[in-house]
């Protein structure tokens, strides 16, 4: 998973849009699902190898904000936001 | 061509078209480290940052942002469970912990708006706003997804990314949307 990260292609990504229809087919099939389901420890871990990696490519307005803010704050809110505000 | 189109997204396989609309599960994924979509968010963010789209929050995603994160906070305060945090009964009894975590939140929506365009359905009025979030809680089941997608209508949104699956069931909108599935 993590070598998948450091290569990620970014240069050569494509607008969906422009895809032909059989590429967009090929284009939603999932290759890293094992990211949801590898330990917490090591989703943290993947998220910031990508930030080192992909904040050199940045916006330099973005940069620090984005490089900041990822992961800032350590610890789980579940999503059951409609379970109490509708 | 469908009003709406849904994808699921892994990164470096494709780009949303922008803007980007993002709703709270991915502001608050990229935030929190324990969140379980935390490195997916990351990635998208980053990802769409780098090739120059616009990404989006209103301040409704804001405020969900917020909610989430001050429960977190308060959670983290008091050892309990952030589930077991009725936040609105905790603020109530203690009316400074929002002052106490003020500068925490402070923080955290500047690193956002850093990067995201704060919309809130700029060229529409009210009452178009309030009938498209009205007209969309026929479409998706939660009030505030509703709310969001009125928002996303009026604020030329493309794309809208989210981590949650209630509107996997939203067939057509007036407008061509795609939702993107984190």
């Amino acid at each position: 998973m993590d070598d998948e990260i450091r290569q990620f292609p970014w240069e050569a990504t494509p607008d969906v849009e422009n895809l032909p229809i059989t590429a967009r087919a090929v284009a939603v099939v999932p290759k890293n699902v094992e990211l949801v389901t590898e330990t917490q420890q090591h989703v943290r871990r993947a998220a910031k190898e990508y930030v080192e990696r992909i904040a050199p490519r940045l916006p330099e307005a973005a940069r620090e904000g984005f490089t900041r803010g990822a992961g800032m704050f350590d610890f789980d809110s579940p999503a059951d936001l409609d379970d109490q505000l509708g | 061509m469908p009003a709406v189109v849904h994808r699921s997204w892994q990164s470096g396989q494709f780009l949303a078209p922008a803007p980007v609309y993002l709703d709270a599960s991915v502001t608050v994924g990229w935030l929190l480290s324990g969140d379980q979509l935390h490195a997916r968010a990351t990635s998208f963010v980053g990802d769409h940052l780098a090739a120059g789209r616009e990404l989006q929050v209103s301040l409704l995603g804001v405020d969900e942002t917020i909610f989430r994160l001050l429960r977190g906070l308060v959670a983290s305060a008091t050892g309990a469970r952030p589930r077991a945090i009725q936040l609105g009964r905790e603020l109530k009894k203690n009316p400074k912990l929002l002052s106490t975590f003020l500068p925490n939140i402070r923080q955290a929506i500047g690193y956002l708006t850093s990067w995201a365009t704060l919309v809130d359905g700029a060229g529409a009025t009210p009452h178009q706003i309030l009938d498209s979030w009205l007209d969309r809680c026929g479409d998706v089941g939660g009030l505030h997804d509703a709310y969001h997608l009125g928002l996303a209508q009026y604020a030329g949104s493309k794309s809208f990314a989210t981590g949650d699956a209630d509107y996997k069931g939203l067939a057509t909108l007036p407008t061509p949307l795609q939702i993107i599935q984190l």
